[in-house]
């Protein structure tokens, strides 16, 4: 547990805005370096592909290393900065967010006068780095450069909130899953695919599957929770366990698939919960009609409050998904599956 | 040809649960003597080998909409998600079938007029429509969870004139024509005919790509149904007993929709016409896009209230 | 001039004959190898002057925002549906041509006498937009066009002082610097593919891209400027005479940042001037040749022009002069550079 709050420190500090994943792609191949494995390519989009095992039939792992982010897109006359967004960004709780560009440079998200509800949109907020004209600010944040919101992890009990859990949260628990398992002797050869803009529209993920042609695809990423005050209405609940996919806007997984998963979880007495996301897709959308069909899924992690600076995620969540996770990789059952 | 409509139409596959109707289409495959393949994600198809290697692939989608279980309120009452697309103002009052471990009835609640506070002009939105079994909630928990379909009543009613009422017409009049064409292929073609039968198109048209990349086809007919007309509404001007309708725009191959309207006119056989200036909504787009591009025309049967269940 | 011809020959998204046999025709003296595919795409092959046989894409869309016929009225007037994306706010009063019959109309309006005042605010549907043939009657119409025949806007070149007036400058000046750039001959195997229905869902692209499997991708393109007058510092998104757009993100693609860091080198060094495309909606065929197979690094340069997507549009001739002249030199030195792909991103991964 405390390994884990360690890993979501690190990498919530990490910038990663889709198409600019290079911090984070290098902070997991130091990860993997360390573990002596030395099977590591990079897809010409940029994902970081793991292989382990030598099992015939092969599973796709896929967590984005990607996070929502901003782009600047013009400086004005006061070296203010206007932005667009990277990937659905909410413009409720921008006012007064920190950003931080991929230079490490710094600024405060601020607003126009707003007279009215209406008037709240995002062409209407800007960046504030400190500059005091044009020419201060194109030398520190150019035209082009991406950047992510900063914010500080906090740990509460057993809930963490920070700014970038999707899908930071994917990647480490594929990374200590791997650190897991890469030692046994695996019934599949699994990559583990740490894929890029998954945000902006899986494509990371399409390229990888194209490539790897896997039997099996599985993403783990964050999905929404229905139990906030007068919130979305979704049945699943922060703290119950691993989410298993039903249905989202980009899937539905194949229903001898999840039975799998379902009995997997309860032989080996994992909590879990089945989901159904209304709107929204994953990795595991695109994984799926790549080429032939691939059967896919996606493990979800509860997250509270996805897609703002404060995504709230617990940590037992987590441990059950890395515990189902690890069962289906190790033990034959997903291998057997006819279809 | 009824038969199999009534056969087909009043079997459930929705979208990622296809596999009742597959098994239905592939007992009328091979009673057609075609050689029968599925693949993963649930399409199927029939092979006629021909004297060449050229492949026409004549494709329907067999999934249909429905509903899915989305989560417990209660006393027996289940919210619910839509597969696919529909018009909400379809749902109070009607009867459902939950297919938890055993098939439960149940009804998409509505407030009687007695009842009424609220604006009676205002269509009940989406979230205030729950399906209600009546059953104590410990009975549901075990019987049913989230993830389980529910279907919409499977009526099939004969009208005058020939003309029949029933659900998932879209598109299990497609999939009649291609067990019906099987059928009726006796003699080996010139080129090889693939018929298939996909999953998953009205929800984001997933098995167009996937066996359209397995199949390799060099033409393609994609059978779907489409509107036929009815009062108010808009933009439509095919109609009910008009005739086959034939789509025109950038997804449908020039030449191949000229030898269809040709092949038409020799045989006297009455046809419409339906634009589509922005493809890629259906099958017949996306197989059209498959590998290095296949020249494909769709051709669709004019239905009434499509998208609801008569 | 090849621009003019270009500009003023119709191709609207879907049925674009017209252009690909223009292109076919102006191609085959200079082209190794041309052919074209099922959607339609024009594919040009220039073989490498070396042995290295590296595949580079370049890419451009022959296809424009037009019409289909949807409907021919009692009276013989002529409905129509958008092919792409045009306002319908700026088609009244403006001519139309349908090229597979070679028939001129124009879309009426109501006299200003005839119409309330709330009726001057009111944008048109496509409903009520009524193209006129001249015809008498529906039978007397049906004797020239037919339900699912494709038109275009009717708009003539012209050019002024280094300005250049025309329709379908999206994406025919991409068209136009290809023709160009095919004119030389680099190290590698260059594939222009002209494709079809981009403004449709970007759609022959996807084919296109099947058959030539290139290792790398440059779309080039015509894209917003919008500096007009303003009251507010804001994003202009492009303007014009400021060079060649630069797209670093856009709804379907971000742009590889080795190719990003590259081209503006390259401009750097030849004292191009250029610029970022500074808005990021819209898509472009190079969101399916980015993630075509196993992905492919593409980027796409764009020359600014206002008006897109309405009948007549304005470009600079200089923004096209340096658009060829920085992706020529970009070319020029792919392969000193290092820029194609290999290393680590080639090994694979079995």
């Amino acid at each position: 547990m405390k390994r884990t709050i360690e890993l979501i420190k690190k990498f919530n500090t990490l910038v990663g805005p889709s198409g600019y994943e290079d911090e984070v792609r290098e902070e997991i191949k130091k990860f993997v370096l360390k573990l002596g494995i030395k099977s590591i390519t990079e897809s010409p989009l940029g994902s970081l592909i793991i292989k382990v095992g030598t099992g015939k039939k092969k599973v796709m792992l896929a967590g984005h290393m990607d996070e929502i982010g901003v782009l600047c897109t013009y400086i004005d006359k006061d070296g203010f900065i206007r932005f667009s967004p990277v990937g659905g960004v909410s413009k409720y709780g921008l006012i007064g967010t920190r950003v931080k560009f991929i230079n490490g440079v710094k600024g405060i998200i601020g607003a126009e006068s707003l007279k009215k509800p209406d008037d709240f949109v995002l062409e209407k907020l800007y960046i504030d780095i400190g500059a005091r004209s044009t020419k201060e600010a194109e030398k520190l944040v150019p035209i082009g450069t991406f950047g992510v919101f900063d914010r500080e992890v906090d740990v509460l009990g057993t809930r963490v909130a920070a700014k970038a859990h999707d899908d930071r949260i994917g990647c480490i628990v594929m990374m200590e899953v791997l650190e897991k398992v890469y030692k046994k002797k695996l019934p599949y050869t699994v990559y583990f695919v740490f894929t890029t803009q998954e945000e902006v529209g899986l494509r990371g993920a399409k390229v990888a599957a194209y490539d790897l042609e896997p039997d099996f695809g599985i993403a783990l990423d964050v999905t929404a929770t229905g139990d906030t005050l007068d919130g979305y209405k979704m049945a699943v609940k922060l703290g119950a366990g691993v989410a298993i996919k039903v249905k989202d806007s980009s899937l539905i997984t194949h229903p001898k698939l999840k039975d799998l998963l379902v009995k997997t979880a309860e032989k080996n007495k994992i909590k879990f919960q089945l989901e159904i996301l209304d709107r929204g897709g994953t990795d595991a959308g695109a994984i799926h009609l790549t080429k032939s069909g691939i059967p896919s899924t996606v493990l979800s992690i509860p997250t509270r409050y996805v897609h703002s600076q404060s995504e709230m995620i617990d940590l037992d969540d987590v441990k059950a998904t890395e515990d189902l996770l690890e069962k289906l990789i190790t033990t034959s059952d997903l291998g057997n599956l006819k279809f | 040809m009824k038969k199999i409509l009534q056969d087909l139409s009043q079997t459930f596959g929705p979208s990622g649960k296809e596999e009742e109707v597959l098994n239905k289409v592939r007992g009328y495959f091979k009673r057609a003597g075609l050689e029968v393949k599925t693949d993963k994600l649930g399409d199927i198809w029939g092979i006629r080998r021909g004297k060449s290697n050229k492949i026409l692939m004549i494709e329907a989608h067999m999934d249909e909409i429905a509903l899915m279980v989305s989560g417990f309120e209660g006393r027996g009452f289940l919210r619910f998600t839509n597969i696919g697309g529909f018009d909400h103002k379809i749902f109070p009052g009607l009867e459902v079938m939950v297919h938890g471990k055993k098939k439960l009835h149940g009804i998409i609640t509505s407030i009687p007029p007695h009842l009424q506070t609220g604006d009676s002009k205002v269509a009940w939105k989406k979230d205030e429509l729950l399906v209600d079994t009546g059953l104590a909630d410990e009975i549901i928990r075990a019987q049913v969870c989230i993830g389980d379909y529910i279907s919409l009543p499977k009526n099939f009613i004969e009208l005058k004139n020939s003309r029949v009422a029933g659900t998932s017409f879209d598109n299990r009049i497609g999939v009649t024509l291609l067990c019906d064409i099987a059928q009726r292929l006796k003699k080996q073609p010139e080129f090889t005919v693939v018929f298939a039968s996909t999953f998953g198109e009205e929800v984001g048209l997933r098995g167009g790509i996937v066996s359209s990349y397995n199949i390799s086809p060099d033409l393609g007919i994609c059978f779907d149904g489409s509107f036929g007309d009815f009062p108010g509404q808009k933009d439509t001007s095919t109609k009910l007993g008009g005739g086959p309708i034939i789509s025109i725009g950038p997804a449908y191959h020039p030449i191949l929709v000229e030898v269809l309207k040709a092949t038409a006119k020799k045989s006297k056989i009455k046809i419409q016409e339906e634009i589509e200036p922005r493809p890629g909504g259906t099958h017949a787009g996306m197989i059209q896009l498959s590998k290095t591009g296949v020249g494909v025309a769709g051709i669709s049967v004019p239905l009434r209230s499509m998208h609801t269940c008569v | 001039m090849l621009l003019k011809e270009l500009s003023n020959l119709p191709g609207p998204s879907g049925y674009e004959k017209v252009i690909r046999d223009y292109l076919k025709k102006t191609l085959k003296p200079i082209a190794d190898e041309i052919y074209s595919d099922i959607l339609g795409n024009l594919i040009c092959l220039k073989r490498s002057s070396k042995s290295t046989k590296h595949k580079i894409l370049i890419s451009s869309h022959m296809d424009e925002v037009g019409f289909l016929i949807s409907d021919i009225s009692k009276d013989g007037l002529v409905r129509v549906r958008p092919l792409g994306g045009i306002d319908p706010r700026v088609v009244l009063s403006k001519r139309i041509y349908f090229p597979e019959h070679k028939i001129f109309g124009v879309i009426g309006n109501i006299p200003i006498h005839l119409q309330k005042d709330s009726d001057l605010e009111r944008v048109p549907d496509w409903e009520s937009i009524h193209v006129d043939i001249g015809a008498e009657n529906e039978k007397d119409a049906k004797k020239y066009l037919k339900v699912g025949d494709y038109g275009v806007f009717d708009t003539q070149f012209k050019e002024i002082d280094g300005t250049v007036m025309g329709k379908a400058f999206d994406d025919r000046i991409g068209c136009y610097i290809i023709t160009e750039l095919l004119k030389n001959r680099y190290d590698f195997d260059l594939y222009a593919v002209f494709s079809t229905q981009e403004e449709s869902g970007l759609r022959g692209i996807r084919t296109a891209v099947d058959s030539v499997k290139p290792e790398l991708g440059f779309n080039l393109e015509c894209t917003t400027a919008g500096d007009l007058p303003r009251e507010k510092d804001i994003s202009p998104s492009t303007e014009l005479g400021k060079g060649p757009a630069i797209t670093i993100m856009d709804r379907t693609s971000i742009s590889s940042p080795k190719l990003l860091r590259y081209l503006t080198e390259t401009a750097g060094k030849n004292k191009i001037p250029y610029q970022f495309k500074r808005s990021q909606t819209g898509g472009t065929d190079a969101g399916y040749i980015n993630t075509y197979g196993s992905g492919v690094c593409c980027v796409t340069v764009s020359v600014p022009a206002r008006y897109i997507h309405s009948p007549v549009s304005i470009a600079k001739k200089s923004d096209i002069a340096y658009t060829i002249k920085l992706i020529d030199s970009a070319l020029k030195n792919l392969t000193k550079n290092k820029i194609l792909p290999g290393g680590n991103n080639n090994e694979k991964n079995n």
